[in-house]
């Protein structure tokens, strides 16, 4: 074995339950391996068994607290499957607007609050202010307020819909289970309006301080943060992007479409690996196969974020999205881009796509239509519901037994899909930053930091630091394990550097 | 850590979804208001203060934790007592800390089940050697630990002992503003109450219609378009309402889906489930099928405590006859 | 004497006058009733042969103060019986109406509702076999909200809606959820349990058995078999069950009646309805289902519910799993 040292950060903030990143470095100094854990376990896979399906919905939505809605509705779309109903168009409409207006949500908060002060604020800024006062100071009160005010409408949109913002309900399957009065119709359709503006303020605000920005212009295309990987997204029927419905389609790290398949043939494409170091699995494309943590044409890890979903489509459904993407790939040397930090402006090309669909779905004659369900009659068997996450393709596959309760549950996570690419990035980020003899600083740590924030990895809660940032403590030990020096950095910012004497 | 006579609390997330922490967050501009007067020390969701943090601090430095999520493994019980033992207030912040939550139906089935399936059996997933995540491993270039996967599922209460409970999946905004106020004006009920919630069951919210209607079969949801007016009990739609706490202002019943139970039994109730079975077997119509209406219920641990399977005499049961074994 | 009017001028006629009351002068005496009548057996003065009897010679007081018209449950097991096809229980429940107008109260111990626990959910309303429950407005801590209320004179004491209660608001007197608990521990019953035999705790209905020897068999039981008597076996909340495995007993038996044969009307079948869940969730929790047992006796089953217990007792003292 190689003489290491263990470098642990720990912990990562914004995991559900936790995460760290363990690095070695040889004698010289350079980083040889990291290890991305995730430390948390909760078996839904297991004791989803012997519950009803119908009940899924609400019960699988308490894998994440954050993005509930996706599970919930990949897991009534499985239930519809099982039960070999179709629910009326109306009750898909009004779904689909509930899912449009919690991706417009999820999408503000990450940008706003979770990944975005990275950039709006700067990753060399001043630690304390990497956070939403931060944006809010750099962006001005106003807008400050309409981002607040924006995450409160869609919160009120998904509430109107669903009954909260939080763990909501109201599909069945076959349907849903309230129409949308003509009252709550014009409520929506004025907050979606405010969504499409908010996308179009949030771009602009994008360009102003990022894409004219030439320090973040050239981090994002640098190496350190860039990874060939294969990318994968739902597409309708003309290969744009949808996040409730449609075909996963895979393109290889050229662009190229490399398969398209419908829920019922996602085990023949996806098959997940286990290594005894995290709880958490590594999905890759079978037909490729698992060649380890590398990118490339010839490994089987792919992604699943906004960038890929952009890189997987060949445009957004609605137009004002569309003009985006189309500057997107302009600005960024054609399709398919494989710069992850690119992920946060491809987010928020997502976000105005979510407010413009939102609202289409809002201004639907059909929309207010009591017809809104199918009672099932079929015996219920087995299903595969897949939606779009906002952090990656969300696969929710059940068999049940003759009354439609489970008999064995199988999900592939959003964030899953990324765990290898996460893994990847981490290492990578590390090695670029940490090399002998340079002295380890807060930038250093921030930008192994920025490498896995890019993918809003859903184990994470809606906020970022309030006041002042991530403290992070890296312990060095040398070959017989004793600690030498721990550098902390605190909430402010400051860096110190403790030796072992002192300790 | 902070020298002036701002409030010290704690957010922490143990074996948890995050949900109460953005129920946190949802109390929008109120998130201000709790800035001025609180000093928050700890809140891995949203502030990245580690451990040693916590550590260093001198015990009972922390005036009131808010602790969610419950205890699955060793990282969670280590950190529970840590801020135990930190904190002067621990409060049980929402379902999974104060009854177990939904995960706690994992205990259902044991530890050695969960494993096989989630990493052996998923159809998904390629496994030749069998590979099970491991509390101590070692790879080519130095040693990595997990925490350890328990064998059940335990309220944080069960762990360590906890003075106040906010019931919830999560706790509506409202709500957790109101046990934020108190808090930060000191105006808490003896020690053991649950806050942020009322006392009685969500019937008493619930504007739908009874009319004295008794159950002649038990249906599932979709089986059926219900009324929208009535009792959804009187339509044979179990729902958990007339054993489950007031407080959330029924969001569910109002967009047409019975109560599954999230904020735990009412005041006095310890077994949310027995209590439940209790009533909805009371109300049965004279000429039913009693069999017949024992069969339609057809998840009935699922169904009955949902929630709060952990927290319940059931459970207490089951862990006996396992220590036995 | 023929009257002509309809004015009853007699205490017999004014109990015909009574919804119920039409056919009373059918009755010829038989005895028929009271030999099926369950009350009649511990109760030698409940009689309903006398008491139409006492009506048609106009004794007033006498079958007022009588307890036939108060005990009556209308369980309906005399009324398939009567030759004359007189709907006795009806009989005694108008007889019982004019007794309370002549401002005659009920003797019998009744349900009553905690109004500060009680949230107006209606439960009760529907679980209660007699209608003797019902939500009023009322103001309590200065806001108004509706309320169970109970009507003595329709309780019949079973104490149903004690255990259908989700809040716990309702007791009644005799069989107060404090009181069934203060008959398990007596004596330090659940103690014992730690030590010596495995226990079995019965909760009885009261008039499942009919037979003199069945009642002297069960008060000769071995010491860790505690039969705990209730009205009805729909008095028993799950709960109770519960919480008697967890502190140590090894078997709960709850014995009711046949359906159709139930004291109250449709005890037996809430109980069956929850036992047999209880069963079921066991069965998922992969416990040991036998530790919940759920028996209905019917009218003929001589010995049957004795047999039961020694046979639990039996089997657990052979068992060689261990148990508290």
């Amino acid at each position: 074995m190689t003489q290491t040292t263990k470098i642990r950060i720990d912990p990562i903030t914004r995991l559900e339950g936790h995460g760290s990143i363990n690095i070695f470095l040889d004698k010289a100094g350079k980083v040889v391996k990291t290890y991305f854990q995730i430390p948390e376990l909760r078996g839904f896979e297991k004791f989803c068994e012997g519950r009803p399906v119908e009940e899924m919905p609400r019960i699988t939505q308490r894998i994440c607290g954050v993005c509930p809605t996706a599970h919930h509705m990949a897991a009534i779309k499985a239930a519809d499957a099982v039960y070999h109903v179709d629910p009326p168009p109306t009750a898909k409409k009004i779904r689909e607007m509930m899912y449009n207006f919690f991706f417009v949500a999820d999408h503000a908060t990450h940008f706003y609050i979770l990944g975005g002060p990275d950039f709006v604020v700067g990753p060399d800024a001043p630690p304390a202010e990497r956070n939403i006062f931060g944006v809010i100071a750099k962006v001005g009160l106003d807008i400050g307020s309409k981002v607040i005010q924006a995450l409160q409408d869609t919160h009120e949109a998904v509430a109107i819909i669903g009954g909260r913002y939080i763990n909501p309900v109201g599909t069945l399957p076959g349907g849903v289970s309230k129409p949308i009065s003509e009252e709550e119709r014009a409520r929506l359709e004025q907050i979606a309006r405010g969504c499409v503006e908010f996308g179009q303020l949030s771009l602009k605000l994008f360009e102003d301080i990022v894409l004219k920005n030439k320090q973040y212009v050239a981090m994002i295309k640098s190496d350190a943060f860039t990874h060939r990987t294969y990318y994968m997204g739902l597409v309708d029927e003309q290969n744009r992007t949808n996040f409730y419905d449609g075909k996963v389609r895979v393109v290889d790290p050229d662009g190229k479409e490399f398969v398209k398949y419908g829920p019922n043939e996602y085990l023949q494409h996806i098959a997940e690996r286990v290594e005894p170091w995290t709880y958490l699995k590594f999905p890759y494309l079978k037909n490729v196969g698992w060649k380890g943590f590398v990118d490339g044409k010839d490994s089987g890890v792919y992604r699943a974020t906004p960038l890929s979903r952009c890189n997987a489509a060949d445009g957004m459904a609605t137009p004002l999205a569309q003009a985006h993407y189309e500057r997107f790939y302009h600005a960024l040397g054609g399709k398919p881009v494989h710069a992850t930090l690119a992920t946060h402006w491809a987010r928020l090309i997502e976000l105005l796509y979510s407010g413009e669909r939102a609202l289409e779905l809002a201004c639907d004659p059909e929309i207010t239509s009591t017809n809104i369900r199918t009672i099932p009659t079929a015996t219920p068997d087995e299903g595969v519901g897949i939606v779009e996450a906002p952090r990656g393709t969300l696969t929710h596959h059940y068999i049940t037994d003759e009354r439609g309760l489970l008999r064995k549950v199988n999900l592939v996570v959003g964030t899953t899909n990324n765990h290898a690419p996460i893994c990847m990035s981490v290492q990578k980020a590390a090695q670029g930053v940490i090399q002998p003899g340079k002295p380890v600083t807060q930038g250093l740590l921030n930008q192994v930091e920025m490498a896995f924030r890019a993918y809003d990895p859903c184990f994470g809660c809606a906020t970022h630091a309030m006041p002042g940032q991530m403290p992070l403590t890296i312990k060095l030990h040398d070959e017989d394990g004793r600690l030498i020096t721990v550098l902390s950095r605190d909430e402010n910012g400051r860096v110190t550097t403790r030796n072992a004497e002192e300790l | 850590m902070a020298k002036n006579n701002k409030l010290k609390i704690a957010i922490y997330w143990a074996a948890s979804c995050g949900g109460c922490d953005v129920a946190v967050v949802e109390i929008g501009h109120n998130l201000l208001k709790l800035k001025e007067a609180a000093d928050i020390l700890f809140w891995p969701a949203a502030m990245d203060f580690k451990y040693s943090d916590v550590e260093a601090m001198p015990d009972k430095h922390i005036d009131v934790c808010l602790f969610n999520g419950s205890v699955r493994t060793s990282e969670n019980e280590h950190i529970a007592k840590l801020l135990r033992a930190k904190s002067k207030v621990m409060v049980a912040f929402g379902s999974c800390a104060y009854e177990g939550c939904i995960p706690g139906l994992a205990n259902l089935y044991n530890r050695g089940d969960i494993l096989t399936r989630v990493y052996q059996e998923t159809p998904s997933t390629e496994n030749p050697d069998g590979v099970i995540p491991q509390p101590h491993c070692k790879v080519p270039e130095g040693d990595l630990d997990l925490p350890e996967f328990y064998e059940s599922v335990k309220p944080v209460g069960m762990v360590v002992p906890v003075e106040y409970s906010v019931p919830g999946c999560p706790p509506v905004a409202s709500q957790v503003w109101g046990v934020l106020e108190a808090i930060i004006a000191g105006k808490l009920p003896p020690v053991g109450a649950v806050l942020g919630a009322g006392d009685r069951n969500l019937c008493e919210e619930c504007e739908r219609v009874r009319d004295g209607t008794k159950v002649k079969q038990f249906v599932r949801p979709h089986e059926v378009i219900a009324d929208p007016k009535k009792c959804f009990l009187e339509q044979g739609i179990v729902c958990s309402g007339p054993a489950t706490r007031a407080g959330c202002g029924r969001p569910c019943i109002r967009v047409g889906m019975p109560c599954r139970g999230c904020y735990g039994p009412p005041e006095g109730v310890k077994d949310q489930g027995a209590k439940l079975l209790s009533a909805i077997m009371a109300v049965i119509d004279p000429e039913a099928d009693v069999e017949q209406l024992v069969s339609q219920i057809v998840d009935p641990v699922g169904t009955l405590y949902r929630f709060s399977l952990s927290d319940s005499l059931l459970q207490q049961i089951k862990w006996q006859e396992a220590e036995k074994k | 004497m023929q009257h002509t009017d309809n004015t009853p001028h007699s205490f017999k006629d004014e109990v015909m006058a009574e919804p119920g009351g039409e056919l009373l002068q059918r009755c010829y005496s038989c005895g028929t009733c009271v030999s099926m009548c369950l009350v009649n057996q511990t109760c030698p003065d409940y009689n309903p042969r006398r008491t139409m009897r006492m009506v048609m010679l106009d004794m007033r007081e006498e079958t007022f103060r009588n307890p036939t018209i108060w005990h009556c449950s209308a369980c309906d097991l005399c009324h398939p019986h009567c030759p004359q096809g007189i709907h006795i229980s009806d009989l005694m429940r108008a007889i019982k109406n004019v007794a309370l107008r002549a401002g005659y109260e009920s003797p019998l111990p009744s349900a009553k509702v905690d109004e500060h626990k009680c949230s107006g959910c209606d439960i009760c309303e529907k679980a209660c076999p007699y209608g003797a429950l019902s939500l009023a407005a009322k103001t309590i801590d200065g806001k108004e909200r509706k309320i169970s209320q109970v009507d003595r004179s329709l309780c019949m004491a079973c104490g149903i809606c004690a255990a259908a209660c989700p809040l716990s608001a309702i007791t009644v007197e005799d069989y107060s959820n404090e009181k069934v608990a203060a008959q398990i521990q007596a004596g330090h019953w659940l103690k014992k349990a730690k030590s010596g035999d495995p226990k079995v705790l019965v909760f009885n209905c009261s008039w499942n058995l009919r037979a003199e020897a069945d009642r002297d068999a069960m008060s000769e039981l071995p010491a860790n078999v505690r039969v705990v008597n209730v009205p009805c076996s729909g008095r028993i909340d799950p709960t109770f069950v519960l919480t008697a495995l967890q502190a140590g007993v090894a078997r709960v038996l709850v014995a009711g009646c046949q359906p159709g044969e139930c004291h109250y009307k449709q005890g037996t079948r809430i109980a069956q309805g929850r036992m047999h869940t209880l069963n079921h969730m066991f069965e998922q929790m992969g416990m040991d289902a036998q530790r919940v047992q759920f028996v209905q006796i019917g009218t003929e089953d001589r010995g049957r519910l004795p047999a039961t217990i020694l046979d639990l007792v039996a089997e657990l003292k052979s068992s060689t799993v261990a148990v508290a």
